[in-house]
């Protein structure tokens, strides 16, 4: 099955254009969506996950059309939004049944095994009993993940999940994740571009509501293999690099800028070649292309 | 300066927040409207700009709009921990005292300003153009300002204060939500825990807003004190608002002190930090895989998850502590308010089911109200008030599934609640030793009566939180849409409950005649309007946020898509349902029936009287004669009447016209309407079933002819409104069902504005003391005062049929059960015919007069009690006044729907609630079954016997002489103790009576219609003091001659002069026995509005020797009388009043005796033989005197 997002638009009262024409094809496996903070990612997954009215264009899932037939897609979504909250006087075992029952898991048994088993793949089998509003931050997000796998979702749609996460337990999430991808389209939102090449067989990079990249990640980073330079400067000097190199990344290291350019040929001028990143890739999107926005 | 900053940061930013807007806005039209929803005082004479009512509207108004003090108020503090902004807020170096001092100030400068908009509302409110000029007093602005700061300011002083501590300490936002209703609830209670006359100086200072304090300040003023006094800070109110800024202060106070500058307080998340540590890196015990499922459609699952969603709501509203709070008020009110059984006698009833029923829902209707608006918001916004919403919105359950589960749960709360109440119900009753639990009685009432409006509300509120989208505004919103609908609409005229929201309610239970054919109707309306609510509940549903939010009108877009195909099917049912059961209702009110609009009606009245008053003092013949057959079939509402009338001409030139009115009533058909002389009918007002027999010869003076109809009483189907005259068990009418002679006045549109709108004069009340055209009618309104009588009465076989006389035969015959009375002698023409399953109590008086009591089964409390009030009365008004002219008397149990007694010649109906079921208990009650008893008894003297003309007057002769005889009776068999206690009931109702006085206080001996104050109140207590001077025996010895002279039977100057008496005839009676020394009692009691003001300025005793006290006082008199304006001025004193002396701790009266008092202060000495605790002037409160708790007062030693 495959979600097929076809020329989708989506301009906000206040005039944000949170959606510009997006389209985009995707398959079984992970996906990727990496963009700036803003760059209209979680409007897209909300309007993917029928929470929002898009103004323009379609949104198919195999023969679906997920714009209209909210209720099917509910039936098959599995979504852990950016932001929720929780009943804090309620345990996560019965929040969970209860959303289960709502998921229309109406076998007793078959949603106490579900529930049991996500408890524990979240490592929430300790607390299960413990009111929601004792949970920690971490715990929360990790509740969010449960409720997003009940009924064998086949279109999981996961914004930012792994903000608050130790890295222990961001790693058991990725991987119940890759685990899942294997039936099912599953949509990752993030802005930690690591995530991404670990985990996505594909990825598309967004940014005000336009897709600037999409395809495989690895594709993206031979795209620029032996592109990408870097070099130590001087504070004062960063201004001059900008206008005369593609600067795609600065950073300091033991308080002197660190420059990341990207030029087809070596610039020489001290700069060395490095390895491309993803995290290149994903700059080289955002602030290589346009350096209106660089600054 | 950091405080100015903060100040002036508040203020700005409120000026951009849109709710201080909507609070101002909503206040502003709400207070253009105000008094016309809040004000229960009659206007008219008493005008609705009037200082009191505007003072009272106020009050009424900050109480109400507590919840926006609490919003503005409580998020002072608590917004900077709400939005997380503490942590930036706290680290700036300013003092807490400006911080604090800056936001409350800040706030509490915006909501009065907010609240200007009560006195800018209700000065609009009263200028707009659609007011009768002649019901408002001159604009005066002052009137408006003064109680704003004196009533309003401090009251939002104090709350905010308490708001703003109480948000600023809590921290939480639900706190501050559920405050202001909290504190309404509080107010609720206090104010019952207060209630009872002896605490009512102490509830006035424990209420903050200022409702028992105006009415305390204000309780005796008549109307031109309370059109022209502005409730000047005072007295009682000026202590109560001091004690209510007191405790603003205080509680800000406390709040500067308990506040600090942190942002995380030291409360560990209870019992859980610990194992979180453990347990944050453990890795699991087993990786588990996860299992497949099965995901359920379809009906069943649906089914499930519907049951299952609303359960959950269900137990996470059981969870608030808000709502236990609430719940707990709710219980607390019923503990204090329950023991109240009291009737309007003050004697508690029975607890019977149907009472402790009523007591529950008036007690707790608030709460059901409140729980509604506020958890009908809760559950709305459930999701987005937990930001859970991203969640559940992506849930494969459909929008209706989610707020119907909402609503369900909501239900199953209130459900609760009810069975709560029905348990709390028998468990009071078990305590108040009554074991007649009557379930089904609960369960109909709670569920049946009840029920649909709250289920009607409840979706209102659903709907307006959902189209509204905005909890707060909903609220009120909700809050105002609900008065609207159930306080009835004042504008007449649109009144069917087709179009007047949930119909009417499902009416009174009785023990009788349990919901009588009242449940049928209720139920069709009741299903109409279900229909009518679900429908928008489903609009409601298909526009409700999902998602993302967006504006209103997308909503509407959207809600094309949303409309499902289950919500397409429920819909087209619904509205089949609608229709269909409308068109049913409409059929039976507006076919089957004939339903007018209040206008049709007055249009009706209106042109009747245009019509047909030229007719009104044309010389008719008399009835002197009423033989008829009552054929009763209760079951189906229906009689019929047979017979005929003998009408004679009594005057001494011949009649050629016959003038009849029939019933106005479309349940009423006459098969035969016919005279037995030779005539012909002139048609001509028939539109108002008037007929005109024109005779062929004229009826001679003295003549006589027969009058013959048959009329059959049959409503079909059901109307609107609530038609009581044969019910199933509990039939209760009167002669004025039948056909009536000449026209009819009471027909006559009463309403005064009415009556200008229709192009009519005024009515005045009663006819003028000497119109001598009223003179000649009485109680029939002259068609014929005195009659022979005899009357066959048919009924179901299982009831008992009563009409007056002696019981010539009683017969079954074609399985129904018949009776046949004829009247022993003459009577008035005025009398009752009853019917229903009785049981019966038989005894005689002197063998010679049969005393019958008909009761309903199960109500056999106080049957002792009516004997021997009969008994006793008899014992005394024959040996007094003047012989019984019958063999019976009989007391006949009828439905509380009458809620009276009434005498009728030989029959007494008495209301069911009315000393059938009262629970007296002899060391604390004052008897009235025993009282109401001789009351009605003393009628079959003072209303038959002797039968007042139509005139002012008129209820001096027979209400308040019934009162006086009653008293006397009631005087010979209870201690002095209850006869006080008696007399100042009846006191205290006439002078606050005179408090609502819509026209002129009358003198009692010209006392007007519709001024029961004056003679049942006033009569009373000035009758009684008036034999306190004169002596019992000389009073009756009046009212003896008085019967002998003026009875309708045999009285001779009723037979020489031709006409009924009057006050003019009876007050010469009483001169007559009067000593020259106290003729001027009958002028102060009788002839004029006379009141004292009587007050012991010191008392004080000194011990001469073991039996000899010298007791000196100094009292205070003085005396005023009202004029016509209604104005009291000031009158010389030189009256004859009681000093009395009671015994140290006793209430035993050493001396009391009747001093001529001649001026303003007297000073007094007097010798008794014993200790003196108390004394003072007027002891027993025998004279008017408005404040009678200064009269006595408890002597120092000197």
């Amino acid at each position: 099955m495959e979600l097929i997002i076809n020329n989708l638009s989506k301009t906000y009262s206040n005039g944000v254009k949170a959606l510009n024409g997006v389209s985009l094809e995707i398959s079984k496996g992970m996906f990727g969506l990496l963009g700036p903070n803003g760059a209209g990612k979680s409007s897209l997954m909300r309007t993917i996950a029928t929470l929002q009215e898009a103004d323009q264009g379609t949104v198919t899932l195999g023969e679906i059309d997920v714009l209209k037939q909210k209720d099917t897609v509910r039936k098959m979504l599995g979504y852990l939004p950016q932001e929720f909250g929780v009943y804090p006087k309620v345990s996560a075992e019965v929040l969970l049944n209860h959303l289960a029952v709502l998921k229309g898991i109406s076998h007793k048994n078959e949603r106490k095994e579900i529930v049991q088993a996500l408890l524990h793949k979240t490592n929430l089998y300790e607390h299960r009993k413990k009111n929601l509003g004792g949970y920690s931050g971490g715990m929360k997000q990790r509740f969010g993940i449960a409720q997003a796998l009940l009924a064998n979702p086949s279109l999981i749609i996961v914004d930012e999940p792994t903000a608050g996460l130790d890295p222990a337990e961001r790693n058991r999430f990725y991987n119940l994740l890759s685990e899942l991808g294997e039936q099912a389209v599953v949509i990752l939102s993030t802005h930690i571009v690591d995530d991404v090449k670990e985990l996505c067989t594909d990825m598309a990079i967004i940014n005000s509501g336009q897709v600037l990249y999409k395809g495989n990640p690895k594709e993206a980073i031979t795209q620029l293999e032996g592109k990408v330079y870097r070099k130590t400067i001087a504070k004062d000097e960063l201004q001059g690099y900008k206008q005369e190199y593609r600067v795609i990344a600065e950073r300091f290291l033991l308080g002197k800028p660190i420059i990341h350019i990207l030029s087809d040929i070596h610039p020489q001028n001290g700069f060395e070649s490095i390895p491309t990143d993803l995290e290149d890739v994903y700059f080289s999107h955002i602030f290589g292309n346009l350096s209106t926005l660089a600054n | 300066m950091m405080f100015l900053e903060i100040f002036k940061f508040e203020l700005k930013y409120r000026a951009k927040r849109a709710d201080t807007y909507i609070y101002f806005l909503a206040l502003f039209l709400f207070s253009i409207i105000a008094v016309d929803f809040l004000n229960d005082a009659p206007l008219g004479a008493l005008k609705r700009n009037a200082p009191i009512i505007i003072a009272r509207t106020m009050g009424i108004i900050s109480a109400l709009f507590m919840m926006i003090s609490s919003m503005i108020m409580g998020v002072a503090v608590l917004r900077d921990f709400d939005h997380g902004m503490e942590s930036l807020m706290f680290i700036n170096p300013f003092k807490k005292r400006d911080y604090l001092l800056g936001r409350f100030l800040g706030s509490l400068t915006v909501l009065i300003l907010i609240f200007c908009a009560v006195p800018l509302g209700m000065m609009l409110g009263d200028l707009l153009p659609w007011h009768e000029p002649n019901l408002l007093l001159p604009f005066n602005s002052w009137h408006y300002i003064h109680p704003f700061i004196t009533i309003v300011i401090p009251t939002l002083f104090f709350g905010g204060a308490i708001f703003f501590v109480s948000g600023t300490l809590s921290r939480k936002l639900i706190v501050v939500y559920t405050q202001g209703i909290l504190f309404l609830m509080i107010y609720i209670v206090s104010l019952q825990l207060v209630k009872g006359s002896e605490y009512l100086y102490v509830a006035s200072l424990l209420e903050p807003f200022t409702f028992q304090s105006i009415a305390i300040i204000a309780q005796y003023w008549t109307i031109v004190e309370q059109n022209n006094t502005l409730i000047s800070l005072e007295g009682v109110l000026l202590y109560n608002r001091l004690i209510w800024i007191g405790i603003g202060i205080i509680a800000l106070g406390i709040g500067y002190y308990r506040f600090q500058f942190i942002a995380v307080r030291d409360r560990a998340r209870k019992g859980f930090q610990v194992s979180t540590k453990k347990q944050e890196f453990s890795t699991p015990k087993r990786m588990t895989v996860i299992p497949s499922i099965t995901q359920h459609t379809g009906y069943i699952a649906t089914c499930k998850s519907f049951i299952k969603h609303s359960l959950f709501y269900y137990r996470s509203i059981l969870k608030e502590v808000s709502f236990w709070a609430i719940v707990i008020c709710a219980m607390s009110i019923l503990l204090i308010s329950s023991i109240n059984l009291g009737t309007a006698f003050g004697v508690d009833s029975y607890p019977t089911s149907y009472i402790i029923i009523g007591e529950l829902i008036e007690n707790t209707a608030i709460f059901f109200l409140l729980i509604i608006i506020f958890y009908s918001g809760e559950l709305i916004w459930k999701e987005r008030d937990k930001k859970m919403q991203p969640i559940y919105d992506a849930l494969p359950i459909s929008d209706s599934l989610n707020i119907m589960s909402k609503f369900l749960g909501l239900m199953l709360v209130l459900t609760s609640l009810m069975i709560a109440m029905i348990i709390a119900g028998i468990l009071f009753q078990t305590y108040r030793g009554y074991y007649l639990y009557e379930l089904d009685v609960y369960f109909t009432s709670f569920f049946i009566a009840i029920f649909p409006f709250i289920f009607l509300i409840s979706i209102v509120s659903f709907f307006f939180q959902i189209v509204i989208n905005h909890k707060f505004v909903s609220h009120i919103v909700t809050v105002i849409v609900v008065f609207a609908i159930t306080i009835p609409l004042k504008v007449k005229g649109l009144d069917h409950g087709l179009y007047t929201f949930g119909g009417s309610d499902l009416g009174g239970y009785s023990d009788m005649n349990g919901y009588g054919h009242f449940l049928t109707p209720y139920l069709w309306f009741k299903t109409y309007w279900s229909a009518f609510a679900l429908l928008l509940l489903i609009g409601a549903t298909v526009i409700s946020v999902r998602g993302t939010k967006v504006s209103f009108l997308k909503r509407l877009k959207q809600g094309k898509l949303r409309f499902t195909r289950p919500l397409q099917k429920a819909s087209i049912v619904l509205i089949v349902i609608l229709i269909g059961s409308g068109s049913f209702i409409f059929y039976n009110t507006n076919i089957l029936n004939n339903y007018s609009f209040s206008s049709t009606e007055n249009t009706y009245r209106a042109s009747y009287e245009k019509e047909l008053k030229q007719f009104e003092y044309l010389p008719q013949p008399k009835i002197i004669d009423v033989h008829l057959t009552v054929e009763l079939y209760p079951s189906e509402r229906k009689y019929s009447a047979e017979g005929y009338f003998i009408l004679k001409n009594t005057y001494d030139h011949p009649i050629r016209e016959i003038h009849i009115q029939e019933l106005p009533s479309d349940d009423v058909q006459y098969e035969y309407l016919t005279i037995d002389k030779g005539s012909s009918i002139n048609s001509k007002y028939k539109e108002f079933k008037y007929h005109i027999f024109e005779l062929e010869t004229p009826l001679q003076s003295q003549d006589s002819l027969y009058f013959n109809f048959k009329q059959v009483f049959a409503p079909k189907g059901f109307t609107e409104g609530k038609e009581k005259v044969i019910v199933d068990n509990g039939t209760f009418f009167t002669n004025f069902h039948f056909p009536t002679i000449g026209y009819q006045n009471d027909i006559e549109l009463e309403n005064t504005d009415e009556r200008l709108k229709q192009g009519l004069t005024p009515q005045n009340g009663r006819a003028a003391i000497d119109d001598f055209r009223y003179l000649t009618t009485a109680r029939a309104n002259g068609d014929g005062e005195e009659i022979h009588f005899e009357m066959i009465m048919g009924t179901e076989i299982d009831q008992t049929a009563i009409a007056p006389g002696s019981l010539q035969k009683e017969w079954i015959e074609n399985g129904r059960h018949y009776y046949h009375y004829k009247a022993d002698s003459q009577m008035s023409n005025f009398y009752t015919m009853l019917s229903a399953q009785y049981e019966l109590v038989k005894d005689q008086w002197n063998s010679s007069i049969d005393l019958e009591i008909y009761y309903h089964k199960g109500h056999e409390y106080n049957l002792d009690r009516m004997m021997h009030g009969m008994k006793k009365s008899f014992d005394y008004f024959n040996t007094v006044l003047s012989p019984y002219a019958y063999r019976q008397m009989r007391i006949v149990e009828v439905p509380n729907y009458h809620s009276k007694a009434q005498s009728y010649p030989t029959t007494v109906p008495f209301s069911e609630d009315i000393g059938f079921i009262l629970d007296i208990d002899d060391e604390e009650d004052v008897d009235m079954a025993f009282f109401v008893t001789a009351h009605e008894l003393a009628h079959q003297w003072w209303g038959h016997q002797i039968n007042p003309a139509n005139v002012q007057g008129k209820s001096m002769i027979s209400e308040s002489l019934a009162q006086y005889g009653a008293m006397m009776v009631f005087q010979k068999e209870f201690s002095n103790e209850k006869v006080r206690q008696l007399l100042a009931r009846e006191k205290e109702r006439y002078l606050k009576g005179r408090t609502q006085e819509n026209e002129q206080e009358m003198p009692l001996y010209l006392v007007d219609r519709n001024q029961q104050y004056i003679h049942y109140g006033k009569g009373l207590v000035n009758l009684y003091a008036f034999q306190d001077y004169i002596s019992e025996d000389s009073v009756n010895l009046a009212l003896k001659r008085f019967i002998e002279d003026w009875n309708s039977f045999d009285g001779i100057k009723k037979s020489q002069t031709d006409k009924y008496p009057t006050t003019k005839d009876l007050l010469p009676y009483f001169r007559e026995v009067t000593p020259d020394s106290l003729q001027y009692t009958i002028t102060d009691l009788f002839e004029t509005v006379t009141f004292y003001k009587n007050k012991t300025t010191s008392a004080t005793y000194d011990k001469l020797s073991d039996h000899q006290y010298q007791v000196s006082l100094e009292i205070e008199t003085s005396k005023f009388r009202q004029d016509i304006d209604g104005q009291e001025n000031g009158i010389p004193i030189n009256d004859w009043i009681d000093i009395g002396i009671y015994a140290k701790d006793s209430d035993e009266l050493l001396y009391l005796k009747k001093h001529k008092i001649t001026k303003q202060h007297t000073t007094l000495e007097i010798i008794v033989g014993q200790e003196p605790g108390n004394a003072g002037v007027d002891p027993m409160n025998k004279l008017m005197d408005k404040d009678e708790n200064d009269n006595i007062m408890i002597l120092e030693k000197k």
